[in-house]
Order: structure tokens, then C-alpha cells, then sequence
């Protein structure tokens, strides 16, 4: 009945989080001792309520005042000079925008977003179809959670335990980039012929080239600021994520002039609604993990696994067949809180680095918001391009082989994630 | 009927958001002035990272409340959008009463919670409790150095869940949209 519950209200629309809460609650209200409804509440609670958990709002708010100050218009400006000029030169500064954006907000439905609504219909009117506009859109921006600072390896690093967040950061930071040089290579050699010549697109404020190089670099400084000081130990991801926010205040309210203080009443609030979107499932799937702790189920599937699983190969492409599956169906922070406490076990025990581990399995969820029927990264460029899934889900496939492809090198060449911290001394 | 129906939405949407709002602000503000007394005078509020925890405990369950009634959760509708147009509003219907028990539910279980261990203290924030009561010569400020007081967000949560729940059934019923909802953000 518990699972009945779990799966029909997840299948009915009932929003993930509350699927899996009102499955516990009906199995705390008919379990016997020491099952006791009140259990849900206390588990929610105790998954809440975390000091480092605090990073995630802040980081949001961070996004949210510096996209209120203006800022899209200026990181676009800034890719454009980097690469506007080269063939495929539009689609090229959507991927690079998103990398320069990834070090703001680190959420890519956010990226999507912003970037989306000024690109889609730039592409279009420079000869690229609206479907492949949207598509590059939305896979370039899933580089945003893994380019530090990121809200997924806040929250791996809460569950696996002797992961530094310092050393996440720097493992993602390669990964990220190549993902880019990737995508770009792919546009560059296949799509080039799209963009129409002799047309100029008009992104961001019409500015030289070294106005524009200036006005990027002062967003670009709160990630090297926030990374930095996160790295020299100066401070916790939760504090250096206060100072981001101060700094996206003190930027818009007077250096770019456009953020509004009669405006920050509502972009706090939209802020925490946000968090709480995320919060609320690390609550409900804290109760469920109780429960499966409880149960020994984490022990049961590790001895289980260890069993058939005798290598590191063998693993990894379990890992990366698991959460494309998984990603297909439920959301991202959710399968990363089930499964990451079951799979940690098993990686030590073959000698797998949880950090390298970790950039995997964020890089395979970031996949998954690519890929429908919960790509949740697709649904809104789609809402704003208008095309239609089925449309996008065909011109997005060569998108999403080449990530795979990013995928498996870095799976299987760990130095490429794990090469950077320890060249740092962070592992 | 209607118009009352978008005054409460608007009004209801509007106190989420204010809670959501005021909690973000409180816990940005203690985090970053904790912060930086630490970095300058070397010298840090004792209840600096205890209380913006709670804080945003609270601001979640805003924050969860207001997003169900914009709704804006992460759900999994694909098997609800293969069905007929005519079973959705039904389905919707029957989501949102699950939602009006789920948040229900989840209060109860809040409140049991919060009965059961609202007694234990809030090690860092107790001393600063007393020296409130002291100071006031109110002695019911010196729960605020128990847990009750910040275990309560559950119970709050889930009724605002709740509440949320039934405006969105209210506003499908009578074909409202849900613009109000935005309150007066």
C-alpha cells in the first residue's frame, strides 16, 4: 500500500516531495512500535535544518539580484567579444554565456531562462531554427550546476561524508569547461551553416568591445571572490554565500544602478519559495531515508551489489546506466539523496574517489534535465521557444550523445576530475 | 463569490510571501554579520548559526506553502497528460484534496513532534533567552530557548499546506486563475 501510494501519486501529478511524505505518513500512522506518524515530522525537520544547507538559498538569492541587476545582457556582451566572431559564432556565445552565467547562479533552470528568452529569438532571426535555438540553450546550460559554485555539490557533500565542498568545486571546474569545448566543437563543425553572414545580432548593450570586457568581468569576480575564499579556507560555502549576496547588492544597487530596492522585498521571497522547492524534497527524502536506514536496506543492496560487482568499470557503468534511467523519471536532487547513501558504500569498497564519483553522478543528473520526460531544462525552453516537445526531443539528441560522450571520458579518465584539487592540495 | 475568492487568494499569497521574504532577509542578514564580526573583531553572535537554521525552517515552509499555491513544485505529470482533457480537472481535484489531508497530516505529525521534544534546549540561543526574560520581565520569553518555538514551523507548514491546498481547489472550482496568488510581490 505504501509503494500503491508512493507511485500513484507521483503518477497522478502530486508533486514529488508529497508523494513520498504522504507514502510515510500512511506507513508511520499503521506501523507498529516503533513506527509513530510523529516520525515524519522529526526526520523532515532534522534534513532541514543544517547550517552548510543554508548555502542553497543564499546562492539563489545571489542569482536572482544579480539577473535583476542586469547582468544577462552584460555576460552576453562579455561572451560575444570572446567568441561572437568565430563561425557558429551566435550558438558558440550561448554555450560560453552559460559557463560565465554557471559561476553566478549555479542552477541551470535559471540559465535557461535568463539566457533562453534573449538567444532563442536572436538565433532565429540569424537563420538557426527555433528548435535548435532551444535546444543548444538548454544543453549548454546544465554546465551551470557543475561549474562552480553549485547547489548539487552543496548538497552530495552533505550526504557523503569526508567530501569537501572546496575540492567538489575545483573537481567540477574541468569537466564544466570541457563540456563546453565540446559543445562548441559539435555547433562549429555541424551547425555552422545556419548562421546567415553579413547580418549583425544584436545582444546585449550596443558598447565597445573593452566596455563590454569590463562590464563582464565585475560578475565575473563574485565566483573567483566566492571560490576563492571557499579555497583558501577563509571561510564555509554558507558564509562565503552571505558574501555573494552582499556583493550581487552592492553591485546592482550601485555599480550597475539597476537594481531596485523597492524590488528586493519580492526577490527575497522569490528566493526562498525557490529553496523551499529544493528544501522540501531533502526533508521528505531525509524521513525516507530514515526509514531505509532503519531497515538495513542501504547494507542489504551494498552486500548485494558487491556481490556481482567486482571492479571499478563495472560500477561506473552501472552508475551512469542508473541515473540516466533514473533521471528519466524522477527529479534530480531526489534520486541523488536515495541512491548516493547506497551507492558511496560500494564505491569505496572498489576503490572509486567519492569526489571523482560525485562530479559523475551531478554530471549524469545534469544530463537528465536534457532528457524527457522530466527534463525539466526542456520544458522551459520549450516554454519559451514554443515548438513542441516532440520537436525538441529529436534536435536535442546529437546534443545529449555529445554529453554522454563528456560523460564517459571523464568517468573513465578520473585525473581529468580529480587532477585539479589535488593539484591544489584539497585532496 | 469570485471576488472574495481572489481577495483571500491574493491576501493569503501575499502573507506566504512575506513570511518567505522576512525569513530570507533574517537569515542573509545573521549569517553575514556573524560572518564578518567573526573576520574583524573576532567575535561571533552565540546564536549566530543556530538561529537563521531555524529561521529558515520557517521560511521553507512559507516558501512550500506559497510555491503549491502558485504550482510551482516539481511533479511528474506525463501520465496525467497522456489521459482524456475531460479526466484532468477531476484528477486535479482529487490531487489538491490529497494535498488538503497531506498538509493535515504533516501538522499532526508536527505537532506530536513538538510535544514530545519541544522541551530540550536550544544550547545556543538558551543564555540569550534568559537574559531576554531578565531584561523584559516576561518569563514566557525563555521558550525561546527551548526547541518548541522553532519545531513549531512543522506544525505551521503543514497547515498552510493545507490552506494553500483548498484555495487552489476553491479557485479550479470556480474557474479562477491563479494570478492572485502572486500576492503582493
Amino acid at each position: 500500500m505504501t509503494y500503491a501510494i508512493l507511485l500513484g501519486g507521483i503518477f497522478i501529478g502530486l508533486p514529488i516531495a508529497f508523494a513520498i511524505i504522504a507514502a510515510l505518513l500512511y506507513f508511520m500512522a499503521v506501523g507498529e512500535f516503533p513506527y509513530h506518524l510523529r516520525i515524519v515530522a522529526t526526520q523532515m525537520f532534522g534534513g532541514m535544518a543544517s547550517y552548510p544547507l543554508l548555502a542553497i538559498p543564499l546562492f539563489i538569492l545571489a542569482g536572482e539580484l544579480m539577473n535583476e541587476s542586469g547582468i544577462t545582457s552584460r555576460i552576453i556582451a562579455f561572451a560575444n567579444v570572446l567568441v561572437g566572431k568565430m563561425r557558429a559564432g551566435l550558438a558558440m556565445v550561448n554555450i560560453w554565456a552559460s559557463v560565465i552565467f554557471a559561476g553566478l547562479s549555479g542552477s541551470a533552470v535559471a540559465d535557461t531562462s535568463a539566457i533562453g528568452r534573449v538567444f532563442i529569438p536572436e538565433m532565429e532571426k540569424k537563420g538557426y531554427p527555433r528548435e535548435f535555438a532551444a535546444a543548444i540553450t538548454a544543453a549548454s546550460s546544465v554546465i551551470g550546476p557543475i561549474i562552480p559554485p553549485s547547489i548539487p555539490v552543496i548538497i552530495y557533500a552533505l550526504t557523503v561524508t569526508g567530501v569537501s565542498v572546496p575540492a567538489l568545486f575545483m573537481a567540477g571546474v574541468v569537466p564544466g569547461v570541457m563540456l563546453a569545448i565540446f559543445l562548441s566543437v559539435y555547433v562549429y563543425f555541424f551547425k555552422g551553416h545556419y548562421e546567415k553572414q553579413g547580418t549583425e545580432h544584436e545582444l546585449g548593450e550596443k558598447q565597445s568591445n573593452s566596455r563590454a570586457l569590463i562590464q563582464g568581468i565585475i560578475p565575473l569576480l563574485m565566483p573567483v571572490f566566492v571560490v576563492g575564499s571557499i579555497l583558501m579556507g577563509v571561510v564555509t560555502p554558507t558564509e562565503a554565500a552571505s558574501f555573494a549576496v552582499a556583493y550581487a547588492l552592492f553591485v546592482g544597487i550601485f555599480v550597475f544602478k539597476e537594481l531596485k530596492v523597492s524590488k528586493l522585498a519580492g526577490l527575497f521571497a522569490r528566493a526562498m519559495r525557490d529553496s523551499s522547492i529544493i528544501m522540501v524534497v531533502i526533508g521528505a527524502v531525509a524521513a525516507a531515508n530514515w526509514l531505509m536506514n532503519y531497515n538495513r536496506v542501504p547494507n542489504m543492496i551494498t552486500d548485494f551489489a558487491l556481490e556481482y560487482m567486482t571492479v571499478q568499470w563495472m560500477f561506473l557503468v552501472g552508475v551512469i546506466i542508473l541515473f540516466l534511467v533514473v533521471g528519466l523519471f524522477l527529479e534530480g536532487i531526489a534520486a541523488m539523496l536515495v541512491l548516493v547513501p547506497i551507492l558511496h558504500p560500494i564505491a569505496v569498497s572498489l576503490g572509486v574517489d567519492p569526489t571523482h564519483l560525485g562530479i559523475i553522478i551531478i554530471f549524469n543528473l545534469m544530463i537528465g534535465l536534457i532528457t524527457p520526460p522530466m527534463g525539466l531544462c526542456l520544458f522551459v525552453a520549450d516554454s519559451i521557444a514554443k515548438v513542441g516537445m516532440a520537436k525538441l526531443s529529436r534536435v536535442i539528441l546529437p546534443l545529449f550523445l555529445v554529453e554522454l560522450l563528456v560523460l564517459i571520458i571523464i568517468t573513465f579518465i578520473p585525473d581529468l576530475v580529480i587532477g585539479l584539487p589535488k593539484a591544489l592540495g584539497l585532496l | 463569490m469570485h471576488t472574495l475568492l481572489r481577495k483571500v487568494t491574493r491576501y493569503v499569497g501575499t502573507f506566504f510571501a512575506a513570511g518567505s521574504a522576512l525569513s530570507m532577509a533574517l537569515v542573509f542578514l545573521i549569517i553575514f554579520i556573524n560572518s564578518v564580526r567573526r573576520y574583524t573583531i573576532g567575535e561571533s553572535i552565540p546564536w549566530g548559526e543556530e538561529l537563521p537554521v531555524y529561521l529558515a525552517v520557517y521560511g521553507i515552509m512559507f516558501g512550500m506553502a506559497w510555491a503549491y499555491l502558485l504550482d510551482r513544485h516539481v511533479s511528474f505529470d506525463l501520465v496525467a497528460g497522456l489521459l482524456p482533457k475531460a479526466a484532468h480537472k477531476p484528477i486535479s481535484f482529487f490531487v489538491d484534496l490529497c494535498m488538503i489531508v497531506i498538509g493535515a497530516l504533516l501538522s499532526y505529525s508536527g505537532y506530536l513532534f513538538m510535544m514530545k521534544r519541544g522541551k530540550v534546549d536550544a544550547s545556543s540561543i538558551l543564555s540569550s533567552a534568559r537574559e531576554l526574560r531578565d531584561m523584559f520581565g516576561i518569563e514566557q520569553l525563555a521558550v525561546l530557548g527551548q526547541m518548541y518555538p522553532y519545531y513549531f514551523a512543522m506544525v505551521l507548514g503543514g497547515a498552510m499546506l493545507a490552506v494553500a491546498a483548498l484555495l487552489r481547489l476553491l479557485n479550479r472550482a470556480a474557474n479562477s486563475d491563479q494570478q492572485e496568488a502572486e500576492g503582493a510581490f
